[in-house]
C-alpha cells in the first residue's frame, strides 16, 4: 500500500515527509488523513520555511496583549480597549479570478478580526501589479480593485487606505495583501483555545461544498495559473455580515468556549488548531455537516474552503441560547462533534472513524526548513552600481522630469481605485484616503484615533534585503507619525518566490532580519502576520515584497493632521540633507535602471525625527506633514502642493553640497527619516526651536504662495499642470 | 413540498427600451474591440431558472409570472419573459 | 421626539443613523429590527443605508417585502415623516412609497466622494428648516444610484414639488460635473405628493461632525425637529 507520487503531487507533500509521517502514526495515513496532512504541512499552513527565521521578530512589548499564534494580535489601546489587527495574501487565487480572489481574500481576513472578538472599523489593502501597458494587468487591477470594493462595501467597513505598486515581475504574479483592523474590549477578546472536554463543536455559516479543495496547497506552489483551475470561491459578503453581527452577539454571552474561523485548509485546520491550541481533543462526525452539493465524502468535506463558515466551541448548557441567536440571523448551525480529553483530532464518517490522529502531529510535529541561503551575485553586482556616474539633470529639464514622475504609476494619484471603496461608512474616518500619509480613524467613545498605513519599497528589498527590510518598517512607522501617531505595532505579510531556491531564501532571512532590527528599534513589536512563498512562474520570482501594515495611536483625535500645505504656510524639511539615486524611481524611470544601493538607514535619527513630528502635531503647531519616498523631495514637495492647491516659492540651494552638487539627486534623489512639514510663518520659531531640542536637524525650504512650483534657478512649474499630471497618470478600466 | 410535476421556468429581466442601459453600451464596445464591428446593439439584462411543482402548465405559467412581477423584476423600469417546460422535455 | 431607525439583515447604515441622532441630535433613538410588525411610539422613520439583503436582485427589492414595511406603509399614509438614504431609498422605490426607481451608476462603478446637493423645497419635514437654495455638502457611497423616472412621472413630480435635492456645483448650479451617477435632472432625492416620506442617495447621517468632513447633515435630520405649522397640498 505505498503512496504513488501522483499522490503526493496532489497533497502536496515530499517522500521524506510522507515518510515522517508514517513515523509518527506508526502506520500508513488513511485518504482522509493524508489529505488533511497535506493541507496542514503545506507551506501555507506550515510555515514549514518561515517558522524558524520568523523567530527573529520582537513580539512582546508593554502594549501587546495577544502576540502571534492567535487568529490576529491585539493591543492595548487604552480606555479599556483593544485593537486587533492582521494582513494576510490572497495571490495565488487572485492571479486566475482577480475579483472574487480578491473578495474573499477581503472576507478571510475580516473573520479573523471578529474571530477575536473585535468589530472591525476599518480595511486596508496591499496590492502589486505588472505594468499597465499590458491588457493582462489592467485586467487584474481592474477585478482585484472590484473585488475589494464589492465585499468591504457589502460589509460596512471602510476601506481607509492602502499601497498600489507596479514592476515587470508581478505580471504573473500579482500580490494581493488584506488588512483589517478591529476594535475589542479587554473583556471580549476571545482565543481559539478549545477547552473542556464535553463541550459541543458547533460550525456555522454557508453550507459546505466542493469549492476550493486544496487551495491551501495550491498556494503553496509555483506557476498559479497552469496549476489547479477551478479552485477560486466565489464570496458572499451578505453571509458574512450576518455571521459577523451573529458572532459579536454570542460573544456577550458567557457560552463561547472558543471561536475559530475558516480559512485555508478549512474544517481541517480550524479544529487542529483550535484542539492543538488547547491541549485538548476534538471529535467530529462529518454526516453533521451541512452541504451545497450530494454524494460529497468525507475527505471533500474535510478539505472545502466554502467561504464564510465559523467553528465555535460552546458550552453544552449554552446550546439553545446560541442557536437562538443564529436562528433570528438567518444563519444555519450544525453540531458537528464536541471537545475531548485525548488530544486527537478524530474524524467519523457515519459512525466510521475515517481519520484519528493527535492533534499536535498536524501542528508542532510539521517538519520546518532551513535552506541554504545565497546572494545572487547579479544583484550584489546591480547593487554596486554609482548612480553618480551617470550624467547630472539638465535644469531646463527639471519641469518635465518633474510631471513624469509625478504621472508614473508608482507614484501617481490613487483616486480613481479609492473612490471606488467605501471610506465614510461606520461615520469614524477622520483623515480620508489621499489626504494624508496614513488614515486616521477615530475611536467612538472616546478622545482617541487611530493611524494606520500599508506600504513597502521592493525595489530596495530586492537591491538589499537587510537594509531594505528596515525601511520598511521605518516608513510605515513613519507615514503614521506624519498624522501625528505614535506607531504602535506592525503586521506584515511576506510576499517572497521559492525558499528553496538560495537566492530567495537569502531575500527572506535578510529581509526578516532587517525588519526585525527595526521595529526593535521603533519599539513597534510584530504581533501577527502571514507569509506567501512560492509567488514565482517559470523561475522568476517576485521582487521581494515584506509588507508592513502599521497602527500607530493619537491621544487626541483634533490633533491630527494630513499632507496639504496652506497658502501662506513655510515649509521646513526635518532629517538628512543627503539624498542617493540608488534604487530611486528616477534611476528606474529616467534611466531605465534599477540598481545602486538604498539610501542608507539610521534608525536612532528615524525615531528621533518621527518623535519630532508627533510633538508638533501633538503640540499644535504644524498645518501639514508629508515624508519623502519614491521620487525623492521635488515630488514630496508637490504632492503637499497639488493637495493644498498652492504654489511656493523655494530655495534649496543649501541642499546642494550634501547631494555632491548633483541637481538629480538633490531634488529626486531619494533617503530615509525626512519629512516636510508646513508650518504657520508665525510658529516658526518655535517649531525649529523644538528641533534644536531634540537634536534634529532641519532646514528652511521656503513659503507656500502663487500658482506654480518656484524652485530658485530652476524652470517655473504651474501648479496646474503637476495636479493634472498628477490625478490622470492612473485609469481604471 | 408542494405537490404537482415538476416544471422549468426560465425569466428574461432586462431594462425597458426607454431606460438608459451603459453595461449594454460597455458590453457593446468591448465586443467591437475584439472585432465584432457586426454588433450593432446590447441589451444586457438578468436571466433566472427555476425548478417548481405546479398541477398543470398553465398554473406554472401564471404563478411565474406573478413572481416575476412582484419580486424578479422592477417594472418601472424592467420588463420580462418567461417561458416554462415541463421536466420531462428538459435534457 | 423618538426616532425609529429600522434594521434589515444587511444594513449597515443603522450604525451611523443611530450615532447620528444620539451624539449630533441628542434625540431619542432606536432600532427597529425588520421582523417586528408595529412601529408604535415612533415619532420619525429612518430607513438606513447599506446592503440589506446583500443588494442581491436590486438594491432593496426583498427588503420592502420584509414585515415591517406594512407598519411602515401605514406610519407613511398617516403623513408622519419617513426618511430614507441611499438603500432606504431604493427601499421606499421598491416599496411604491416614493416614485421612480434608482439604477446602476452611469459609470458602472461605485463611488464614494462628498459632493454638493441643493434643497429645491422646504415643504418637507426634512427639509421645513432649510431656505430652499440653500447648497449642503454630503458623502455618496454609492453603486446604484441613477435616479430614473418615466417623463411623465417626471412632469408630475416638477408640477407638484416632489423634488427635493438636486446635485449641483459648490454654488448650487446644476451641472454635469455635479452629478456623480448620471441621474435624471441631476435629482439627488425625492417626496412623496403628501410630501412626508423623503428619500436621498447622500448620506446625512454621516454629515454630522466637522471632524468627518462636515455636519450639514444635521439640518437634514434636525428639520423634523421643527414646530412648524405646514400646510399639506
Amino acid at each position: 500500500m505505498t503512496v504513488t507520487d501522483q499522490t503526493l503531487r496532489e497533497v502536496a507533500l515530499t517522500r521524506e515527509e510522507y515518510d515522517k509521517i508514517v513515523a509518527l502514526l506508526g502506520r500508513e495515513p488513511s485518504p482522509v488523513e493524508l489529505g488533511m496532512f497535506g493541507a496542514m504541512w503545506s507551506e501555507h499552513c506550515g510555515y514549514k520555511h518561515s517558522r524558524p527565521l520568523l523567530r527573529m521578530f520582537p513580539t512582546e512589548g508593554e502594549r501587546v496583549l495577544q502576540g502571534p499564534g492567535e487568529n490576529a494580535g491585539v493591543i492595548d489601546i487604552g480606555d479599556g480597549l483593544g485593537a486587533a489587527f492582521k494582513i494576510e495574501s490572497h495571490n495565488h487565487p487572485s492571479a486566475i479570478e482577480p475579483y472574487q480572489g480578491a473578495a474573499t481574500g477581503v472576507g478571510g481576513i475580516v473573520r479573523d478580526i471578529f474571530t477575536m472578538g473585535a468589530r472591525p472599523v476599518a480595511l486596508l489593502n496591499s496590492l502589486r501589479f505588472g505594468p499597465l501597458t499590458s491588457a493582462r494587468n489592467r485586467y487584474l487591477l481592474s477585478g482585484v480593485v472590484g473585488g475589494i470594493g464589492g465585499y468591504g462595501n457589502c460589509l460596512g467597513i471602510p476601506t481607509v487606505a492602502g499601497d498600489i505598486y507596479f514592476a515587470d515581475s508581478y505580471s504573473s504574479n500579482p500580490l494581493v495583501n488584506a488588512m483589517a483592523v478591529g476594535i475589542v474590549r479587554h473583556d471580549m477578546i476571545t482565543r481559539a483555545r478549545a477547552s473542556g472536554p464535553g463541550n459541543l463543536v458547533v460550525l456555522v455559516g454557508a453550507d459546505t461544498g466542493r469549492d476550493g479543495i486544496h487551495g491551501a496547497t495550491f498556494a503553496s506552489v509555483d506557476n498559479p495559473e497552469e496549476s489547479h483551475r477551478g479552485v477560486v470561491q466565489v464570496g458572499n459578503p451578505f453571509l458574512e455580515k450576518l455571521l459577523l453581527e451573529a458572532c459579536l452577539e454570542l460573544l456577550e454571552t458567557d457560552y463561547v468556549v472558543a471561536m475559530q474561523d475558516l480559512g485555508a485548509a478549512g474544517l481541517t485546520s480550524s479544529i487542529v488548531e483550535s484542539a492543538s491550541r488547547g491541549g485538548v481533543g476534538i471529535e467530529i462526525d462529518v454526516a453533521h455537516v451541512s452541504r451545497r452539493e450530494e454524494g460529497m465524502n468525507a475527505y471533500e468535506i474535510m478539505l472545502s474552503e466554502s467561504q464564510e463558515r465559523m467553528l465555535v466551541i460552546v458550552r453544552e448548557d449554552g446550546l439553545d441560547a446560541v442557536r437562538e441567536i443564529f436562528e433570528r440571523w438567518d444563519l444555519n448551525s450544525d453540531v458537528i462533534g464536541k471537545v475531548t480529553e485525548d488530544g486527537n483530532v478524530r474524524v467519523l464518517e457515519h459512525g466510521t472513524v475515517v481519520a484519528d490522529v493527535p492533534a499536535t502531529y498536524f501542528t508542532d510535529e510539521c517538519p520546518t526548513y532551513v535552506r541554504p541561503s545565497v546572494e545572487d551575485p547579479a544583484v550584489a553586482e546591480l547593487r554596486a552600481f554609482d548612480p553618480d556616474i551617470l550624467p547630472d539633470l539638465n535644469p531646463d529639464q527639471f519641469g518635465d522630469t518633474l510631471l513624469t514622475l509625478l504621472g508614473s504609476w508608482n507614484i501617481c494619484s490613487r483616486e480613481p481605485v479609492v473612490r471606488t471603496y467605501d471610506h465614510t461608512i461606520m461615520s469614524n474616518t477622520v483623515l480620508p484616503p489621499l489626504d494624508g500619509d496614513a488614515a486616521v480613524v477615530r475611536i467612538k467613545g472616546t478622545n482617541r484615533a487611530l493611524a494606520m498605513k500599508t506600504d513597502c519599497n521592493p525595489r530596495y528589498v530586492y537591491l538589499d534585503p537587510y537594509v531594505g527590510g528596515q525601511h520598511v518598517v521605518a516608513e510605515t512607522a513613519r507615514n503614521v507619525a506624519c498624522t501625528g501617531a505614535k506607531p504602535a505595532a506592525l503586521t506584515n505579510c511576506l510576499n517572497f518566490g521559492n525558499p528553496e531556491r538560495p537566492p530567495v531564501y537569502y531575500q527572506l532571512e535578510q529581509a526578516i532580519r532587517g525588519m526585525a532590527e527595526a521595529a526593535r528599534a521603533l519599539e513597534t513589536p510584530v504581533i501577527s502576520g502571514n507569509v506567501s512563498l512560492y509567488n514565482e512562474t517559470d523561475g522568476v520570482p517576485v521582487l521581494p515584497t515584506p509588507t508592513v501594515g502599521m497602527v500607530g495611536l493619537i491621544d487626541d483625535v483634533e490633533r491630527h493632521v494630513g499632507m496639504a500645505a496652506r497658502r501662506g504656510d513655510e515649509l521646513i524639511l526635518i532629517g538628512p540633507r543627503s539624498a542617493t539615486l540608488g534604487a530611486s524611481e528616477y534611476l528606474s524611470m529616467v534611466h531605465d535602471r534599477v540598481a545602486g544601493a538604498p539610501p542608507g538607514i539610521d534608525l536612532q535619527v528615524e525615531r528621533t525625527v518621527q518623535e519630532a513630528v508627533i510633538e508638533l502635531v501633538a503640540g499644535g503647531l504644524i498645518s501639514a506633514a508629508h515624508d519623502t519616498s519614491e521620487g525623492g523631495l521635488a515630488v514630496a514637495i508637490a504632492e503637499m502642493l497639488i493637495a493644498g492647491d498652492t504654489g511656493a516659492e523655494l530655495d534649496l540651494s543649501p541642499l546642494s553640497e550634501a547631494n555632491g552638487g548633483r541637481l538629480d539627486r538633490m531634488l529626486f534623489g531619494e533617503a530615509a527619516s525626512r519629512v516636510i512639514v508646513a508650518v504657520e510663518p508665525a510658529r516658526r520659531d518655535r517649531v525649529q526651536q523644538k528641533l534644536d531640542d531634540r537634536g534634529v536637524e532641519h532646514l528652511l525650504l521656503g513659503r507656500c504662495s502663487g500658482d506654480s512650483l518656484r524652485v530658485n534657478g530652476l524652470p517655473e512649474v504651474p501648479i496646474e499642470a503637476m495636479s493634472a499630471a498628477w490625478r490622470t497618470g492612473l485609469v481604471l478600466d | 413540498m408542494a405537490d404537482g410535476k415538476l416544471f422549468h421556468a426560465e425569466v428574461y429581466v432586462s431594462l425597458k427600451r426607454l431606460v438608459n442601459d451603459p453595461e449594454g453600451i460597455e458590453i457593446r464596445n468591448g465586443l467591437h474591440n475584439l472585432g465584432y464591428d457586426e454588433v450593432e446593439d446590447v441589451r444586457s439584462g438578468k436571466y433566472f431558472q427555476l425548478k417548481l411543482r405546479a398541477s398543470s402548465r398553465d398554473e406554472a405559467i401564471a404563478r411565474v409570472n406573478e413572481m416575476a412581477e412582484r419580486l424578479l423584476s422592477n417594472t418601472v423600469i424592467e420588463e420580462f419573459h418567461v417561458q416554462v417546460r415541463d421536466s420531462a422535455d428538459v435534457s | 421626539m423618538k426616532f425609529g431607525v429600522v434594521t434589515f439583515p444587511g444594513s449597515n447604515g443603522d450604525h451611523d443613523a443611530l450615532s447620528a441622532i444620539e451624539l449630533g441630535l441628542r434625540e431619542e433613538v432606536a432600532p427597529i429590527w425588520h421582523k417586528e410588525r408595529s412601529v408604535d411610539g415612533f415619532d420619525a422613520l429612518i430607513i438606513p443605508g447599506g446592503f440589506s439583503y446583500g443588494d442581491y436582485l436590486r438594491g432593496g427589492a426583498i427588503a420592502r417585502f420584509s414585515p415591517i414595511m406594512d407598519a411602515v406603509a401605514e406610519f407613511a399614509a398617516a403623513g408622519k415623516p419617513v426618511l430614507g438614504m441611499c438603500n432606504g431609498f431604493q427601499i421606499l422605490t421598491e416599496a411604491g412609497l416614493l416614485p421612480g426607481a434608482l439604477l446602476r451608476n452611469q459609470s458602472l462603478r461605485f463611488s464614494c466622494k462628498w459632493v454638493n446637493v441643493r434643497v429645491e423645497t422646504d415643504r418637507t419635514p426634512f427639509t421645513q428648516a432649510i431656505d430652499p437654495g440653500t447648497v449642503l455638502r454630503l458623502p455618496i457611497a454609492h453603486g446604484e444610484g441613477r435616479y430614473f423616472v418615466d417623463p411623465e412621472t417626471l412632469e408630475q413630480l416638477k408640477a407638484r414639488d416632489q423634488i427635493v435635492f438636486r446635485y449641483t456645483d459648490a454654488h448650487g448650479v446644476e451641472t454635469d460635473e455635479a452629478n456623480p451617477n448620471g441621474s435624471l435632472d441631476n435629482i439627488a432625492g425625492v417626496c412623496n405628493e403628501a410630501g412626508n416620506v423623503v428619500g436621498l442617495m447622500p448620506h446625512p447621517e454621516r454629515a454630522y461632525d466637522a471632524l468627518l468632513g462636515g455636519d450639514d447633515g444635521l439640518k437634514i435630520l434636525g428639520s423634523v425637529l421643527r414646530q412648524h405649522a405646514r400646510q399639506v397640498a
